[in-house]
């Protein structure tokens, strides 16, 4: 290649071409082109727009805030391809995943729990205009990672007076002290908002929500937390648990059913993309620490950064059951970093 | 024992706290350190513990970053780029994994180099940067190369990651790998050692500093690490190593170069750390836990 590049693996072996014919057929990216005026993401509910046919830009479609719990707990997110994302094996022909945040809120209070990665922000800005008000703000995330503190800039720079519940590491807040990127509303939040404490095996009540924070269950980075919050029953994974996709861009982001359950071989080779350590490896004490988390919370609803959520008792116990055939079975799974240079 | 370089450039002032460095003709060294310490909730206050946060200029016939730094080095970090690049385009970022500390600013570079490409396994980038153009990220697998004129990176597998897709990059003409997470090390703020190399040390200050590697990878007690050191040793042995480098240390060559990574090696398969916060306590964090 003239530019000095070997593209025979370019976006995960399907042709470049074949993608961007992909994007051109494709909904709406949510975010304005280059030095170009604001495109809408969409109202709340509504179908998206055309993407341009010149765009080069990401797909991302239904840019919308779902209750999940009426007047207590929304689902903030977006629609994307299932394709170059590193936590799928591989590419869902046709099928498509679910980015989410959510915000917890009750008279006085909302909460945003995981706001999120950057191309859901249009759905984020819909939330902070319908749901803060004159709520008084607070911010958790489950791990320091762009997949769920993206926009962490753009929420502690556009609610007013937000307080961060956090339950991470110092040094971190160090790293992500501007995490605008090219929203520059924060630079140099700390020592100006205020950072509540959310350390694992603490709870507190936020007006009337009762949070509580724990170890993950399953995770791949060593600060990784679980957040619950007793009133919904809604346990916040992170980023385990989002192994329902969708079949459609339109398909409800929403699982209530225990049919067409994924095989416990594919949940495994997903987990196993994510915690990558746990290929070949023996871990017993981490699957009853998954168990025992949902023994000893009445989980109702489970909230992932992607991937479906999962409500009904019914519906998490039956999860629960096959993450922990698939827990099992991702120890199984070759080690490939060990055969890489045989 | 292999000799530092014939070229390596000395120390060429005081870098206390400071960079960037030119290293070698060619290679350029930026970034700094954060301050690692101040857990919340803990009832001692511990000493300011700095984890380097790293990044390098390759400076070939063509340009190449290796990581970006995280979003609080940026309003240095943008500096010390145009210093090392003394008016060069930068042609291509590397990104290492997604982690904030690795490639947190890699939006800001491509948009302060309209025509820099970002390589690596690309996948999620799009959902984290979707200001980028799609064709300004480009996939690379273990194996692949990039041709700079005068040399080639070669991507590799990560044999310790943290992040799924982590890839490391091998240096065809300086025998320079850049290991992401690996081979990092921390040190206290009364070590002063901030920007110096390992090889600028005396001897003492060099044991200390290797004493206190952080190796944020989880599991590393479940699975056996004796398989994986065997197969850094196959890595080496097909990419021959004179100078590591990372997002967490100062460059290491010269005769420092083979003990330090003997005594890393050594380490993972005699005791390597325990990092799930199930079975570690205390916040899941050992001595050598730097982030995660």
């Amino acid at each position: 290649m003239g530019d000095g590049i070997d593209r025979r693996a370019l976006l995960g072996g399907a042709g470049a071409g074949a993608i961007m014919a992909l994007l051109r057929d494709s909904y709406a990216a949510s975010l304005p082109p280059a030095g170009g005026p604001g495109r809408a993401g969409g109202e709340p509910g509504r179908p998206p727009a055309a993407l341009d046919a010149a765009s080069t830009r990401a797909f991302a479609a239904n840019q919308t805030v779902t209750a999940l719990v009426p007047g207590r707990l929304y689902r903030v997110g977006c629609v994307v391809r299932a394709e170059r994302l590193s936590w799928l094996p591989a590419d869902l022909p046709g099928g498509f995943e679910p980015l989410n945040a959510y915000v917890l809120t009750d008279e006085t209070n909302c909460v945003f729990v995981e706001p999120g990665m950057p191309i859901l922000l249009p759905a984020l800005k819909s939330a902070i205009d319908t749901l803060v008000g004159g709520r008084r703000v607070w911010v958790n995330f489950t791990r320091n990672e762009a997949d769920c503190i993206g926009n962490l800039g753009y929420v502690l720079g556009s609610c007013p007076q937000p307080t961060l519940l956090f339950g991470g590491a110092g040094g971190i807040l160090e790293w992500i002290n501007d995490p605008a990127v090219s929203m520059l509303e924060v630079r140099d939040f700390l020592g100006r908002i205020p950072i509540v404490d959310a350390r694992n095996d603490t709870a507190r009540e936020v007006g009337a929500l009762r949070m509580r924070w724990m170890d993950a269950g399953y995770k791949q980075m060593l600060i990784t937390q679980w957040a619950f919050e007793e009133t919904t029953g809604c346990l916040f994974t992170s980023d385990a648990m989002g192994y329902r996709h969708l079949a459609a861009v339109d398909a409800p982001p929403v699982v209530e059913s225990v049919r067409q359950l994924p095989s416990v071989d594919a949940v495994a080779a997903e987990i196993a993309r994510r915690m990558n350590w746990m290929r070949e490896a023996e871990y017993p004490e981490v699957i009853e620490r998954f168990q025992r988390i949902f023994r000893e919370h009445d989980v109702r609803m489970v909230a992932p950064i992607h991937g479906c959520v999962l409500r009904g008792r019914e519906v998490v116990a039956a999860h629960v059951k096959l993450v922990s055939k698939a827990l099992r079975a991702a120890s199984r799974i070759a080690d490939a970093e060990r055969l890489r240079y045989a | 024992m292999p000799d530092l370089p014939k070229d390596v450039i000395q120390k060429a002032y005081v870098v206390r706290g400071g960079l960037p460095r030119l290293v070698l003709p060619d290679l350029a060294w930026v970034g700094g350190c954060s301050n690692s310490a101040g857990w919340p909730g803990r009832a001692n206050v511990k000493p300011v513990t700095h984890e380097p946060c790293m990044a390098y200029v390759v400076l070939g016939q063509k340009t190449i970053m290796f990581d970006t730094g995280h979003y609080g080095l940026w309003y240095s970090l943008e500096g010390q780029l145009e210093a090392m690049l003394q008016g060069r385009p930068l042609d291509y970022v590397f990104v290492s994994h997604q982690e904030i500390p690795h490639t947190g600013n890699l939006g800001r570079l491509l948009a302060k180099y309209p025509r820099a490409k970002a390589v690596g396994d690309v996948r999620d980038y799009h959902l984290f940067h979707p200001e980028i153009a799609l064709d300004r990220l480009v996939m690379m697998q273990h194996g692949d190369r990039l041709d700079l004129g005068d040399r080639e990176i070669v991507f590799l597998d990560a044999i310790w990651k943290d992040l799924s897709g982590t890839l490391w990059a091998y240096d065809t003409k300086r025998r320079l790998i850049f290991s992401a997470d690996m081979f990092g090390y921390i040190h206290l703020a009364d070590d002063h050692v901030c920007g110096t190399m390992l090889h600028e040390m005396d001897e003492a200050l060099a044991a200390k500093s290797l004493e206190r590697p952080a190796l944020p990878f989880t599991g590393m007690r479940q699975r056996d690490q004796g398989a994986r050191v065997a197969a850094f040793r196959r890595l080496m042995a097909q990419f021959p190593v004179e100078i590591v480098t990372s997002g967490h240390t100062a460059p290491i060559m010269g005769p420092r170069l083979q003990p330090a990574i003997e005594q890393l090696l050594h380490a993972l398969e005699t005791s390597p750390p325990r990092f799930l916060q199930s079975d570690a306590g205390d916040h899941g964090r050992d001595p050598g836990a730097t982030h995660g």
